[in-house]
């Protein structure tokens, strides 16, 4: 099994959380949790239901205070900061709805990019509208109105909408039949292919095809962090996550 | 009496819906009822009368005056309540406590200021006389109010769907938390909302000493009353909503009180309760999908 602790964090760390306790009220969740993003790599969280990932993003993306430990954007200490002004350092959050289901299609798109002003919001539309024409077609359409499939689409691209450095996504596959997940998973491929670096926290063992590295948390504690070839190697684990002898 | 109830209920309609979108506003941005709502028209009620009777100014002057005011009094409360509600935990109820302490405040420094008695301005926005509308005679602030309570509320329109603050604001209003992800400043988004709300409210007081026949302390209660059933026809935290719920609940009066007037009081609350029945989540709430 690879360290059950992090690696050095090394340059090019985009985002570095170390030593992270946190929870709801006094329940604590979350247990000396390690993770570390590189500029322009892609890391898989997996986890089973209720074991921390979407705390542990929340708490990264400032929605929830930390208990202890640090989180640090690009090297500096970004633990006290606000939500907002985290997001305006080039993170992107898709939440597990993904979308303002009473807004249109149009203005999701346009709250993707709210920090980065007007002008650049609708040049980065006319670009999102290109590369996902069922989205021109919808524009008008309230998201709320779309199958989980589209609005996970629309979740997607709203992310890319702010040109973010890092992409964070939390469950993308959730809630959605097995044919709109390989759509999602179509879609994040795009992604691959770009100098975002991407977060995503998942049960769905599919999405590791995306990853150079998976981190697993179980009981909210690093259970395993290294490569997606080393997770893929390990016999526990593959019989935990991969149901395979 | 059929086209006098339309035409009355259409054009009272307009100023309840135009009295309950500040309501509206703040439940939508903050999730809470504020029932001081009521209270801030009074004292809109209250400018717009010392205007009239001191200054000897017309009282809908109130409104430029109170636009400005209530917007930063509010984004001031807002700024001051607003972290002893985020470390709270139950700030729902909490919030309710707050503006039932305003509420109350208001109406005692009202009383100390103006007495208990009623308060009425004689002569109307526009003189005295009556407006003929396709034949049916009415009282001028029937048209005056309309009038002021359309354009008030095309302007709030105009900045919640064609402002990139008023993009925010109806994030906020959708998901505080997801406002926050999109890079949203949701303390400043939100101030603003509730100022915008205060000034709202203070505005359809300078209508409302009309409407309402004059102007007292005690007259908070009801007004709230009438905008929170307003908002609930119309889909609480819609503002579109609140101007259909307006005109819903106008018209039913007008009609109630040109048929039946001992029932006046009563039918717009029983379409309330009605329309809570078949249609909870109100009239123009969008649905949402979930598959």
């Amino acid at each position: 099994m690879a360290a059950a602790g992090a690696p050095e964090a090394a340059a090019g760390v985009l985002l570095e959380l170390r030593g992270i306790g946190a929870g709801y009220g006094s329940m604590q969740v979350l247990w000396d949790i390690d993770l570390s993003v590189g500029e322009g790599e892609h890391v898989v969280i997996l986890g089973a239901n209720g074991a921390g990932k979407s705390t542990l993003l929340r708490v990264a993306l400032g929605l929830l205070p930390l208990m202890r430990g640090t989180i640090r954007l690009r090297g500096e200490d970004v633990s006290g900061l606000r939500t907002d002004r985290r997001v305006a350092q080039g993170i992107g959050f898709m939440t597990e709805v993904g979308v303002f289901p009473e807004l249109s299609v149009r203005e999701n798109l346009l709250l993707g990019a709210y920090r980065l002003g007007r002008r650049q919001a609708q040049a980065n539309l006319e670009r999102t509208y290109e590369g996902f024409p069922l989205l021109a077609k919808f524009r008008s359409r309230s998201a709320g109105s779309l199958s989980g499939g589209q609005r996970k689409l629309v979740g997607v691209a709203k992310v890319l909408m702010g040109d973010p450095s890092l992409i964070v996504m939390d469950e993308p596959s959730s809630g959605l039949s097995p044919v709109a997940v390989q759509e999602v998973l179509d879609v994040l491929r795009r992604i691959e292919r770009s100098d975002a670096a991407l977060l995503i926290a998942e049960q769905n063992t599919a999405f590791l095809d995306l990853a150079q590295r998976a981190v697993v948390i179980e009981g909210g504690r690093n259970r395993f962090d290294g490569t997606v070839a080393q997770l893929r190697d390990d016999a526990a684990l593959t019989r935990a996550y991969f149901g395979i002898e | 009496m059929v086209l006098y109830a339309l035409i009355a209920g259409v054009l009272i309609g307009l100023f309840y819906g135009f009295a309950a979108l500040g309501l509206s506003l703040a439940f939508g941005v903050l999730r809470v009822v504020n029932i001081a709502h009521g209270d801030v028209i009074v004292l809109g009620s209250y400018l717009a009368y010392e205007l009239s009777t001191q200054a000897h100014i017309n009282p809908l002057f109130a409104i430029p005056i109170a636009v400005p005011l209530a917007v930063a009094i509010g984004m001031v409360f807002y700024r001051f309540v607003a972290p002893s509600l985020g470390r709270s935990k139950d700030p729902e109820m909490l919030s309710l406590i707050l503006f039932f302490g305003v509420s109350q405040v208001i109406e005692a420094l009202a009383t100390i200021g103006f007495s208990v008695n009623q308060d009425t301005l004689l002569t109307g926005p526009v003189g005295n006389a009556s407006v003929q509308i396709f034949g049916q005679s009415f009282p001028n602030y029937y048209p005056v109010a309309a009038a002021v309570a359309v354009p008030g509320a095309l302007l709030v329109m105009f900045y919640l769907y064609r402002s990139r603050l008023g993009l925010a604001t109806r994030a906020l209003m959708s998901s505080r938390a997801d406002a926050m992800l999109s890079g949203i400043d949701v303390g400043r988004t939100s101030a603003l909302s509730f100022g915008i709300a205060l000034a709202l409210a203070a505005s359809a007081g300078a209508l409302s000493i009309y409407v309402n026949g004059g102007v007292s302390p005690s007259q908070g209660t009801d007004l709230t009353t009438t905008a929170f059933a307003v908002v609930v026809i119309g889909g609480l935290g819609n503002p579109a909503g609140a101007l259909a719920g307006g005109l819903v609940f106008g018209l039913a009066e007008q009609f109630a009180q040109s048929y039946e007037p001992n029932w006046a009081g009563m039918v717009p609350y029983v379409l309330l309760l009605a329309v809570m029945l078949v249609k909870p989540e109100g009239l123009l709430s969008r649905r949402v999908r979930y598959a």
